[in-house]
């Protein structure tokens, strides 16, 4: 191992372990669960519905999905979702609808946190990017087609 | 070797914006290598956490479809010189954390 490498590794092992006597990084959250139903699940719906218990999402105004119309390199498109606008936010999910597993991820928020995220995505073909929001035990969403052109010219 | 993450985050008018690149291949374990026929192994973040002063306030779950190298960019409202912390763990077990005060 070169020394620099070494030093990098030894400093941050260093830093998580002083977290941890601090009690920030309680364990048990660290290892949170994983919701391999969820992300595994083939159909959008059979994974929404495991994540979030219904798939039933009412269009709204109030989340403002951004995301290429074309996207050169389907394996990292930027997707904002923004529901920053609406009150209660409790999680966004974000879909990408005809890949093989399609549910992207999920992020819950708590306290402080403004219901917002921006990511980068894997997209195998051109489909259908949706962003889902929970707020208020219910579920809205905006959606998007984004064109990924592979080695092509754009057209 | 921990997973290598690097964080940033600046408050504006009471909302720190939270922006992290994480170093890591999010392997989903489908992916073929062509020279020996089998799968690389899957090697994937699956949760992710950021803590503002004390306070969970992010729980994220993360699938193969969030692209390699991940970005990430989340908004709290906080003050400036709260402590923050972003943990990440990926299915192998390996862990990384960044923690930082906002400027």
């Amino acid at each position: 191992m070169k020394r620099r490498s070494f030093l990098k590794a030894t400093l941050a092992t260093g830093a998580a372990s002083v977290a941890v006597s601090a009690g920030l990084l309680t364990p048990s959250t660290v290892l949170a669960s994983w919701n391999k139903e969820a992300f595994e699940a083939k159909k959008v719906d059979a994974g929404l519905k495991a994540l979030l218990g219904s798939a039933d999402a009412a269009d709204s105004a109030d989340v403002k999905l951004t995301a290429p119309a074309i996207a050169e390199n389907g394996a990292v498109t930027p997707v904002t979702v923004d529901a920053s606008g609406m009150k209660g936010v409790e999680s966004i999910v974000i879909v990408a609808s005809d890949n093989p597993t399609p549910l992207v991820c999920e992020y819950k928020f708590s306290g402080a946190a403004q219901g917002f995220v921006s990511t980068r995505i894997r997209l195998g073909s051109t489909q259908q990017v949706v962003g889902i929001v929970k707020a208020g035990g219910k579920l809205y969403k905006a959606q998007q087609e984004v064109r990924v052109t592979i080695g092509g010219c754009g057209g | 070797m921990a997973i290598n993450l690097r964080t940033r985050g600046s408050v504006k008018g009471g909302v720190a914006e939270i922006k992290s690149l994480i170093r890591h291949p999010m392997e989903s374990g489908a992916r073929m290598d062509q020279s020996t026929g089998k799968p690389f192994p899957m090697k994937l973040i699956t949760n992710v956490e950021v803590v503002v002063a004390g306070k969970k306030v992010v729980d994220a779950q993360w699938s193969a479809n969030v692209s390699a190298n991940p970005y990430m960019h989340v908004n709290v409202a906080a003050n400036s010189g709260d402590e923050v912390t972003i943990s990440v763990v990926d299915n192998t077990g390996e862990k990384g954390s960044d923690t930082f005060n906002l400027r």
